[in-house]
């Protein structure tokens, strides 16, 4: 009780508003990842799923090597590596690296996630979109695309959880997010016990809400799917 | 009117569809039976280019088309001119009822939404489907789905309907409404090209039978005809072990 009181407390009331801080910044880095690994993820599955001439072996390789390698490793070789190969790349902000290097990798994941839905959706919906003289586009964006949606949510769910414990990688280059910031308080003050229970509480609350979120999209667009 | 010349269709080395020709007048209903496997579906699919054939063609009214060097845009031509009712009847899952009915007037004939609604809401209803306007197909019946099925095929005012095997996955006591809806459509002169393997209703429904094997039409003939008075052995055994 002691502990709590003369040690545990008072080291929370400085570190709590810097890890506020530190959490801004990792959930505008893993939002911003996310998004784009969305965008890219769904641009991934339908090359891959269509096969499209060319493209398609690109894929291939572009999601092996992210689901093969380190993150760690990928954001190495895009914020040190890369700069000493290429010019423009000396100029990159290190949240820009962080987010694209996130968004990158997880896109190799959603990407997966999404070609697995659109898969699982039965042949006779194409059909049917084809019979009434639908466009493939309008084939993928009324009707394919929204079912597979459905599917897809609970591991896409999944990889944003990863990508936002992922974004603390950040700390190796720099980034002052939830683990930055715990990891250069915890260097002065002596306290790693401490730090590291608050930061893991931090990135817990953030898993927490994410799968309210969820539950609550699911509730939304899953309405069509109930019996 | 829609003539089919010459159809022939391979899967890998079996022959599905030996030289189908087949003309069916505006307003006619025309039933294709005959046992499982003869390639009754595929001629179908092979109609609205789910299926590719490697010859035939085709004429659709003024539309005319070679099978073997069919172009996207003709394509296009002939699904919207013609609809579809699927033996899974293959509703839009995330659409309502009404919604399923609406799509392919908005987006592929292009029709304002007020006016899409308006045919939708009329057709449910010609279905007996109004009340369940807002449905989603999960929460329908097999009956259900198909009378929905049905009223979209005929909201894209087609020059022919297509059914393919409409009650083959029903429940049986689910059959007799479907064929009801579909009795109806042939008093108000639909043309129709049916898949089935109710042998009663073909008879009560057709205008004209067409009795296929192996990939080939057999026989074909109005349905008195048909049945009372069949030309060929092969028919007679079919029938005599279908009517039970």
């Amino acid at each position: 009780m002691e502990y709590l009181t003369e040690t545990f407390i008072p080291y929370a009331r400085i570190l709590v508003p810097l890890l506020v801080k530190g959490l801004g910044i990792t959930i505008y880095v893993s939002a911003a990842a996310f998004f784009l690994s969305v965008v890219l993820g769904a641009l991934l599955a339908v090359i891959e799923h269509f096969q499209i001439k060319g493209l398609n072996q690109f894929v291939k390789v572009y999601v092996s090597y992210f689901r093969g390698t380190p993150l760690l490793i990928q954001l190495f070789i895009f914020y040190y590596g890369l700069p000493m190969v290429m010019d423009i790349m000396k100029n990159c902000p290190k949240t820009l690296a962080l987010i694209l290097c996130l968004a990158l990798n997880a896109a190799a994941y959603i990407s997966e996630s999404i070609r697995g839905a659109i898969e699982s959706i039965d042949q006779g919906q194409y059909e049917a979109c084809l019979a009434f003289g639908l466009t493939y586009t309008q084939m993928m964006t009324k009707v394919i695309l929204p079912q597979a949606a459905v599917a897809a949510i609970p591991p896409i769910t999944n990889s944003c959880l990863d990508l936002i414990k992922m974004s603390s990688l950040g700390m190796t280059i720099g980034i002052q997010d939830i683990m930055g910031e715990a990891q250069l308080t915890a260097a002065t003050y002596y306290k790693t016990f401490e730090t590291y229970i608050l930061a893991a509480a931090f990135y817990w609350a953030l898993a927490a809400v994410l799968g309210r979120v969820q539950r609550m999209i699911e509730q939304k667009i899953g309405v069509a799917y109930r019996k | 009117m829609i003539e089919i010349k010459n159809l022939s269709k391979t899967f890998g080395t079996q022959m599905v569809l030996n030289d189908v020709s087949l003309k069916i007048e505006k307003g006619k209903v025309v039933v294709v039976i005959g046992p499982s496997g003869t390639g009754k579906s595929t001629l179908l699919r092979c109609i609205n280019l789910l299926e590719r054939p490697e010859k035939g063609r085709i004429k659709l009214g003024d539309f005319e088309a070679d099978y073997e060097k069919i172009s996207k845009a003709e394509i296009q031509v002939l699904r919207s001119r013609t609809s579809m009712v699927f033996q899974n009847s293959n509703l839009y899952r995330n659409k309502t009822a009404l919604e399923n009915i609406k799509l392919p007037l908005t987006a592929v004939k292009k029709m304002e939404d007020r006016k899409a609604e308006e045919i939708g809401l009329g057709l449910l209803e010609k279905v007996g489907m109004l009340e369940k306007k807002d449905a989603y197909p999960e929460t329908l019946s097999g009956g259900e789905k198909q009378r929905v099925g049905i009223a979209r095929a005929m909201g894209v005012n087609p020059d022919i309907i297509l059914f393919d095997e409409p009650t083959s996955a029903l429940d049986p006591e689910l059959v007799s409404e479907v064929l009801e809806v579909i009795q109806d459509l042939a008093k108000q002169h639909t043309t129709m090209l049916i898949v089935t393997h109710e042998m009663k209703f073909a008879r009560s429904v057709a205008d004209e039978i067409v009795f296929m094997e192996g990939g080939k039409i057999v026989e074909q003939a109005p349905p008195e005809e048909f049945f009372g008075n069949p030309r060929t052995e092969r028919t007679r055994r079919f029938i005599s072990s279908n009517m039970e």
